[in-house]
């Protein structure tokens, strides 16, 4: 019965008319940018938060989830139609997709995915709501001890499990805490790092560093490659599939949204993850693997589902413990402590239209972009073939504005200038900025949690192994590090043979 | 309105008659533009909803529109020291609670001098309210006092940060009754209010509309407010009962750069007496248990004088060095 009364507050929250705008908006935009190459979710979302800090809370951050799983379906599309994956995680869907649309089937291809993933997008909804009141029943059980536990877990997570070097991985992490030590220090008040200056008190601008970072940094990438792009708009003669074809993508939109499903919920998971996972699956269980890579529905559907359900899944750790498992989340939860909202647990107590509306606004987005997706797409096809000598500077122009508008000065902005000139230096060492946000925001929080927990406790250690939940998280936390990185040092080691080889 | 004509052509005339040129052909004319209320907190906080109850009003009295900035930053630090450099021609103003009366004893460097700034107006105060977790084994302030003078140091409140107010609140009320609570920072009034009700604090000072809702869920108890007499429909006694001499009140100012006028001033305070015995302003106010003053410039000056003497004394005594 309960469940049901949190769905009802939460369609309350998200069928005001504001907040369908928004939802509209957030899919709308999130659609475009996921065709446009290089654009991604990171980087507009990063570029819309100054937007979010006038609106509502729940208004805002149902944009942000828009964008995000808007640009999973925008992905896709540009990925089937033209063979160029807008998303990171539509890489999968060039494989088979768009060779079902070379061989005519374009249309049946774009109605596979965008209603592969309105189901995934629906079961991933329920299964939020359903799962997430489970987890908020420990919301008063969290307290400075658990918080840093759960922090301790977080980063170690963040770091081991994402893609690319460890090492560089680790290093991101640790720069990113050092950056967000800038300022005053809650617990005793001192300044740190900020040379005197009272324009660096309340610590370096979050936006401005998820600006440089992200949108900035990848606008010069952009530049720098080549920007010639052939686009063969294909005929969608129908929308419609065959019987044979539906039957044939049932089991792997299944199959693709219980994977992604699951691994939505990982730290450093999430949609690409996921796609991947699905693909590795669907070709591993089918009968004709051959087919793969030729236009095979199955490889299709199941990816699409899978990065969908995980786009979505990807929502629960960060409503409900706090912890970010991606770039776009930790965004999410720089958006909510704007709003002056703690992040954790406690959310789905104290602010349930935030939460709840957030969920329900998930399940009208998938139905609206399936709307979106079908029909629109012979105008998103023309967004493709934009130049980015137009787009670059409006989106320039709109970021400084951004910037300026946070806090009504001009420092966020150079902020955001040094941190794309640091941005650009961590793309060309392939070093993965992600993990810098994230040591960015937990990390302070970790610090002042730990102190907290001291002061509680009178400077006795033995309050974190008095906590059984605590206690839980870090030895989680400790087996993770040895399980990943002792394969990881054997590995670098046969890594640095073959380079020598 | 009459009074008003009544009381500038009152003022008018008092000028032209001292003979007393430059500032005031323009604050006969004031406000000729929009005027700027800079809220030295970030935007959606208290502040910013305190503003709005009146602003809206004084605009409309005053023919111009207001415009609010946020400039958050360092205890409102940020936003008082672009007040101090604007032009002081009433076009540019600060709402700020009391923290720019502790801000002096805080900051060892502060980029302006408190004492230059013109207070307009005080517009409001109002107490802490004690929000004590439900488990505990006393049940009023009285028994409160008492387990904290039998167990020195085991009882723990939640503040937000160095210089807040619920950390001079709460100095206050060590150094006064005798008794060692000892102070958990954090970086809000909710988080604090979030560990009380889980149990991981005990206590918390913090605005009345904040406790209320933990309060009425169960989670936490009135025990006691800061400032003088019974409170509210729940009848919450002051601490002063059980700790004779103890009052902490917060409050919220307009102030103006310095060297304003006193014809500005004046205008601005005459509009702002209106609009604070309006109904609807009061009942709004009542309904949060905060009281309306809208003081005059004259009664404001002393006020800020006193309150920074206040400050410095209990700043002093919880051992908080200028930085």
């Amino acid at each position: 019965m309960e469940f049901f009364n949190n769905l009802d507050i939460g369609f309350h929250a998200a069928l005001s008319l504001n907040n369908l705008l928004f939802c509209f908006i957030g899919v709308l935009v999130g659609t475009a940018i996921g065709m446009l190459p290089g654009l991604g979710p990171l980087a507009t979302i990063a570029m819309l938060l100054p937007l979010t800090y006038t609106l509502e809370p729940v208004s805002g951050l149902i944009m942000i989830a828009g964008i995000y799983y808007g640009a999973q379906y925008g992905g896709s599309t540009t990925a089937i139609l033209v063979n160029l994956p807008g998303e990171s995680s539509s890489v999968v869907s060039c494989l088979d997709g768009h060779q079902m649309a070379r061989r005519g089937r374009a249309g049946a291809a774009l109605a596979i995915a965008a209603l592969g993933s309105f189901f995934a997008g629906t079961v991933a909804t329920l299964l939020i709501a359903a799962f997430s009141p489970v987890l908020a029943e420990v919301a008063f059980l969290f307290g400075p001890v658990e918080y840093f536990a759960m922090m301790v877990l977080g980063l170690t997570a963040a770091t081991l499990l994402a893609h690319g070097s460890f090492i560089k991985g680790v290093a991101m992490v640790l720069t990113g805490l050092i950056l967000g030590l800038v300022g005053a220090d809650v617990n005793s008040g001192t300044y740190r790092f900020t040379f005197g200056s009272f324009s660096l008190t309340e610590g370096i601008e979050f936006v401005a560093v998820a600006m440089g970072l992200f949108a900035f940094t990848d606008i010069v990438a952009n530049i720098r490659s080549n920007q010639t792009r052939e686009v063969t708009a294909p005929s969608l003669r129908s929308l419609t599939m065959t019987a044979k074809e539906f039957k044939q993508s049932v089991f792997p939109v299944l199959r693709g949204t219980a994977i992604g499903s699951l691994l939505g919920l990982l730290p450093g998971g999430g949609a690409m993850i996921s796609s991947f996972a699905s693909y590795a699956v669907e070709k591993r269980v089918s009968k004709k693997p051959e087919e793969f890579g030729h236009g095979a529905v199955a490889g299709l559907a199941g990816p699409e589902a899978a990065n969908n359900a995980g786009a979505q899944t990807s929502f629960i750790p960060m409503l409900t413990l706090g912890i970010p498992s991606n770039g776009v989340m930790a965004l999410m939860i720089g958006a909510l402590m704007v709003h002056n909202i703690a992040p954790g647990p406690y959310v789905m107590v104290s602010n349930p239209e935030i939460f709840w509306g957030l969920i329900a606004s998930m399940w009208i987005g998938n139905a609206m972009l399936v709307v979106l997706n079908l029909p629109l797409i012979p105008l998103w096809v023309r967004l493709i073939q934009v130049h980015y000598w137009v787009l670059f500077p409006i989106i320039l122009a709109v970021c400084c504005v951004g910037l300026f508008s946070i806090e009504n000065r001009v420092l966020p902005i150079y902020i955001a200038a040094g941190f794309t000139v640091l941005g650009c230096l961590f793309w060309r060492m392939r070093a993965e900025a992600a993990p810098l946000l994230l040591g960015f925001i937990l990390g302070p929080l970790m610090e002042e949690h730990f102190r907290r927990s001291l002061l509680l406790s009178n400077g006795d250690l033995a309050i974190f192994y008095r906590s059984p939940l605590s206690v839980v998280m870090l030895s989680v936390a400790a087996v993770m590090c040895l399980i990943i990185v002792l394969p990881q040092i054997r590995q670098g080691r046969k890594v640095a043979f073959e380079e020598e080889a | 309105m009459k009074q008003i004509i009544r009381a500038l052509g009152l003022k008018a005339a008092f000028v032209v008659a001292l003979g007393v040129s430059g500032g005031t052909a323009m604050a006969q004319e004031y406000p000729t533009q929009p005027i700027k209320f800079i809220i030295p907190y970030a935007p959606g906080g208290g502040t910013d909803a305190a503003a709005a109850v009146f602003s809206d009003k004084l605009s409309q009295m005053l023919g111009q529109p207001i415009v609010k900035e946020n400039h958050p930053g360092s205890n409102s630090v940020i936003g008082t020291a672009l007040l101090s450099q604007a032009k002081p021609d009433g076009h540019t103003l600060m709402v700020v609670t009391g923290a720019i009366a502790n801000n002096p004893f805080l900051y060892a460097n502060l980029p302006y001098d408190t004492n230059k700034l013109v207070p307009v107006s005080i517009l409001t105060s109002y107490p802490f309210v004690l929000g004590v977790r439900s488990d505990l084994p006393f049940k009023d302030m009285r028994e409160l006092i008492a387990y904290a003078k039998a167990n020195p140091g085991k009882l723990t409140a939640g503040s937000s940060g160095r210089g807040s107010g619920a950390q001079l609140a709460l100095g206050l009320l060590n150094s006064t009754a005798g008794i060692e609570i000892r102070e958990i920072p954090f970086k809000g009034a909710g988080e604090s209010l979030n560990n009380v009700a889980g149990g991981f604090v005990d206590m918390v000072l913090s605005g009345y509309e904040t406790v209320r809702p933990f309060a009425e869920g169960g989670k936490m108890k009135f025990f006691a407010h800061t400032g003088t007499g019974e409170m509210g429909t729940e009848k919450i006694p002051p601490i002063a009962d059980s700790v004779p001499g103890y009052e902490y009140q917060n409050w919220l100012a307009l102030i103006a750069p310095p060297e304003t006028p006193s014809q500005i001033t004046d205008k601005l305070n005459s509009a702002l007496t209106k609009i604070f015995a309006e109904k609807e302003v009061k009942d709004r106010l009542a309904g949060q248990n905060i009281q309306g003053i809208a003081s005059t410039a004259a009664e404001a000056k002393p006020y800020l004088e006193t309150e920074m003497a206040k400050s410095k004394t209990i700043i002093e005594n919880i051992g908080l060095k200028p930085e």
